[in-house]
């Protein structure tokens, strides 16, 4: 089987230490072994099921409603410049 | 201590019109009493003391003035943290959510606060609902009330901890693979996940969004009719939850209607692997639901060993997903970086615990180019496959299927946080129904007083919530007339 933790955690941007790696790496071997029964079913013509329930898309109309006074959502920010989110460089 | 014991939301609210108490002095018993009981327990991660007391006496007002007041009114009930209530911290069991506070209500906290209930609290839970003990929340392991060595089983471990305790008259917990009925087996509660749809879920943290469903812990079946009619309906803000009309049959059901229906055993359940007080239990339950006159029929769905492995792989893609967002910019802790991409990496380095690092890397991989197809794509379709043996069956002139809830009593802590696998594996009986998105209830198997709780599992067809209650509502007054 051929899961790279480490590959894997770049694509998820999650910084593992090295003995998650090494845990995960065997764990993961472990589960996906349990999924190889899965190969033998037969799914030929078998449409995905794609969520919860066979429901058709919802429509309704694209309005704006306004939530309180933003100040609830502006005070869960990490770092803040008056109104104004803060976040580090995109580029050093 | 033994009026709390006592108390059902029904009984609450008889007992309150009669004005034996008061809603103010009943909210403040249970805070003392969580005061010294919660030490041993560890079921709140939060407590709303001087919220709850001030909803409290909003319904003495109300009352007083002589208004007609809701069923739920002035009820004390536990909110597994996963669930927004405006101002309050919520955590989700996370580290990463340590110091967020709730900048809105979630729909089922909104209809609840509209009926007067009281929330005492947040309950304790793992982490983002990624588990099966509620030993993977980042905060404390909350002990099983009935034997402190063991788990209260997950992820709303806290919930029905609480309510088993009788720190809360009632719960509310979340469910995506069996996390309401899971724990209310394992401490002799009444768990209740409805129909997929059914119940909004706007303001819960999302896990596995196309499995995820909001539901009651409760003391009673007619409990849980109850605080399931009360959360029930359409949200514009979910679109996938529905408009039913369930009218008076969830809490009021009829004998001549119960007696009419035929449940399914299927035989895949009862296999190898079952542990043998399970199995005698729920075969008690099945000899008890035989005297109320209700039919029983083999039944088989022959899918469900390939259940596990469809859900660890559509819920760990849709988990990678959806806790993306904790990113570290808009809320949550923020650690120190240097770059935009860096923070990324240490937020969630430093924030997720181990479980949900596991499932976030297992998700992107089942994800990824060149393992799409053979993965998640399989997946999709033999999840089909599940949905479809169970309408086979219900079209067979089945009604309810009859299960186990889960193939051990509680387990002992440490059990299993070695090995994923084992934990994954306690979750067998009940993964089947939240891929399907039908409505599963556990109910605690009567007469095992001194012994661990064991429940049984009765699943309904989509948005047959009432015979489920009902079945169950008639099973529970069977013990009432031996007493």
């Amino acid at each position: 089987m051929d899961l790279n933790v480490d590959y894997m955690a770049k694509l998820a941007r999650v910084k593992l230490t090295e003995k998650e790696e090494k845990k995960f790496s065997n764990d993961l071997v472990k589960i996906l072994d349990h999924f190889k029964d899965l190969q033998a079913v037969d799914t030929e013509g078998v449409a995905p099921l794609t969520g919860g329930h066979n429901l058709k898309s919802v429509m309704r109309e694209d309005k704006a409603e306004p939530f309180k006074d933003g100040e609830e959502l502006r005070e869960a920010f990490p770092d803040r410049d008056g109104n104004y989110l803060k976040v580090p460089p995109v580029f050093e | 201590m033994d009026k709390l014991r006592d108390l059902t939301i029904k009984k609450f609210h008889r007992e309150l019109l009669d004005k034996k108490f008061s809603a103010l002095e009943i909210t403040q018993d249970f805070f003392k009493y969580i005061d010294v009981r919660d030490k041993e327990i560890d079921a709140y991660l939060s407590l709303r003391e001087d919220e709850a007391l001030r909803e409290a006496g909003a319904v003495d007002v109300a009352l007083a003035a002589g208004e007609n007041i809701n069923v739920l009114s002035g009820v004390p009930l536990a909110i597994k943290d996963n669930m927004l209530i405006y101002g309050g911290p919520t955590t989700g069991g996370s580290k990463i959510l340590e110091n967020y506070k709730a900048a809105y209500d979630s729909t089922v906290i909104s209809k609840l606060k509209d009926k007067g209930a009281v929330f005492l609290g947040k309950t304790n839970m793992d982490e983002f609902a990624m588990g099966s003990s509620t030993e993977n929340s980042a905060f404390k392991v909350t002990k099983n009330p009935h034997d402190l060595t063991r788990v209260p089983g997950g992820s709303s471990g806290g919930s029905a901890a609480a309510v088993a305790s009788h720190m809360a008259i009632a719960a509310l917990g979340s469910d995506t693979g069996g996390s309401i009925r899971q724990p209310a087996s394992f401490c002799g509660v009444v768990g209740l996940k409805p129909t997929y749809g059914a119940v909004s879920r706007f303001g819960l943290m999302a896990m596995a969004s196309s499995l995820d469903q909001i539901g009651p812990l409760t003391k009673t079946v007619e409990d849980a009719a109850i605080l399931f009619k009360a959360i029930a309906g359409v949200d514009k803000r979910d679109s996938t939850s529905v408009e039913r009309e369930y009218g008076d049959s969830l809490t009021n059901p009829k004998l001549e209607d119960i007696r009419n229906l035929t449940v399914g055993i299927p035989d895949e359940y009862f296999r190898d692997g079952l542990d043998k007080e399970v199995s005698e239990a729920v075969t008690g339950a099945i000899k008890d639901l035989e005297s109320l006159g209700i039919k029983f029929k083999k039944v088989s769905l022959s899918h469900t060993k390939d259940a596990l492995s469809v859900y660890y792989i559509i819920m760990p893609a849709e988990v990678s997903t959806n806790l993306s967002r904790f990113d570290g910019i808009r809320y949550g802790t923020r650690e120190e970086a240097k770059n935009l991409s860096d923070l990324y990496f240490e937020n969630k380095g430093a924030g997720f615990g181990a479980e949900v690092k596991r499932r976030i890397i297992l998700g992107t991989f089942v994800l990824s180019a060149g393992y799409h197809d053979a993965y998640y794509a399989k997946a999709q379709k033999v999840r089909r496959l599940i949905k479809e043996d169970f309408e086979k069956v219900f079209d067979s002139g089945v009604d309810v299927i009859l299960t186990p809830v889960a193939s051990t009593p509680a387990f002992k802590i440490g059990e299993k946080t070695d090995d994923p696998m084992q934990m994954y594996l306690s979750d067998i009986f009940t993964i089947p129904v939240n891929l399907a998105g039908l409505p599963g209830i556990s109910i605690p198997v009567r007469g095992r007083e001194g012994k661990l709780p064991v429940g049984f599992q009765l699943i309904g067809k989509p948005f047959r919530e009432a015979d489920i209650l009902g079945i169950g509502q008639f099973y529970e007054k069977l013990g009432e007339q031996q007493r």
